[in-house]
């Protein structure tokens, strides 16, 4: 039986991972048993190699950049990959069957705004209605949405993930402060042609197809994926 | 050097081919596998493996598993469905390839 890495050794490679900026659980799993496999290959041709000079060497077939590419890469992977999976629940919209609903609301929206006086009537309300709810959202609901157990303070990527997009929710969220502006300073609010009012209607219900994604879809996705992975860690 | 290059190109077609093969496999496996399969023409970086396997897996091709081995968590990589269907697509893809390089190479005197 050769020699393998004890416990102690385990920890050391942990503590040798976030000393190289590695400060994700995720990513540093999958980093301290590479180093460990490797570590313990090299144990079964010489058993009397120290533990630090056999690190040295199976760190050292990570090249120059040693773990910084594989951490930036995986976040743009992360990034890349929960955009697609909302572009997907967006065009899921625009699909048959779901693409009658959709049509029917837009065309709903676009009956109503033809009748008012002004789209004013109708925007400004949906406008604070955005404000309203995205703050909600970010101080009551999102809060909750993801609850994990911290043990031994680990950090996750996909967490972080999580996160940075919640925040960029809330900073759309407060976009319809400056459409109003926008919309007022364009003359959007006195215009009456069919096409444009359709064209309105078209960009608020996609907006808000988006809204609900991030709200709602992606974070049940990234806790979904949380707990396949580390079902251990998930309440 | 530019015969890594080649390699480097269809690492995502080699690394979806032994997982085909093999079915479940963590990193440092796949790093020796690739090395012994490409007879050591092909000494695959970490720097490079561990990219290609998060973007196979953020394409949902790849899913992972995490299991507890000496003492310490292990990630395994299998192919999803969506990951089988695709290596077959691939190795197609690959197989003409090979076939129109061995024609641009070996042209046909007539």
């Amino acid at each position: 039986m050769s020699r393998t890495i004890t416990t102690k050794e385990t920890n050391q490679l942990f503590d040798f991972c976030r000393k190289h900026y590695v400060q994700h659980y995720d990513l540093q799993v999958e980093l301290v048993d590479h180093l460990a496999s490797a570590i313990e290959e090299q144990w079964q041709e010489n058993p009397q190699l120290e533990f630090e000079t056999a690190l040295k060497y199976s760190f050292s077939k990570f090249g120059i950049y040693g773990f910084s590419k594989i951490k930036e890469q995986k976040q743009k992977e992360l990034a890349r990959k929960y955009n697609r999976l909302l572009w997907q629940y967006f065009m899921d919209f625009y699909r048959w069957p779901k693409m009658l609903m959709t049509l029917a609301i837009t065309l709903a929206l676009f009956t109503v705004l033809k009748l008012v006086d002004s789209i004013a009537w109708v925007l400004v309300p949906y406008f604070a209605f955005l404000v309203i709810s995205g703050t909600i959202y970010s101080f009551f609901i999102s809060p909750k949405k993801i609850k994990f157990h911290t043990l031994g303070n680990k950090k996750f990527m996909l967490i972080e993930h999580m996160k940075s997009l919640q925040l960029t929710v809330a900073v759309i969220s407060q976009l319809p402060i400056s459409m109003y502006n926008l919309s007022r300073d364009f003359g959007i609010f006195s215009l009456h042609q069919p096409w444009a009012l359709l064209l309105i209607s078209f960009c608020i219900i996609s907006f808000n197809i988006v809204l609900w994604g991030y709200f709602f879809y992606i974070p049940e996705k990234v806790k979904q994926h949380f707990i396949q992975q580390f079902p251990e860690f998930a309440l | 050097m530019q015969k890594n290059q080649l390699y480097k190109g269809s690492l995502s077609t080699i690394v979806l081919k032994l997982l085909n093969d093999k079915g479940k496999m963590y990193g440092y496996q796949i790093t020796r596998e690739v090395e012994k399969i490409t007879t050591g023409e092909l000494v695959i970086t970490e720097g490079a493996l561990y990219p290609t396997l998060h973007k196979l897996e953020a394409k949902g091709l790849l899913s992972v598993d995490i299991k507890t081995v000496n003492n310490r968590p292990r990630k395994y990589y299998f192919l999803t469905e969506n990951g089988k269907k695709e290596t077959v697509n691939m190795l197609n893809e690959m197989k003409a390839f090979i076939q129109n390089m061995d024609v641009l190479l070996n042209p046909k005197l007539t």
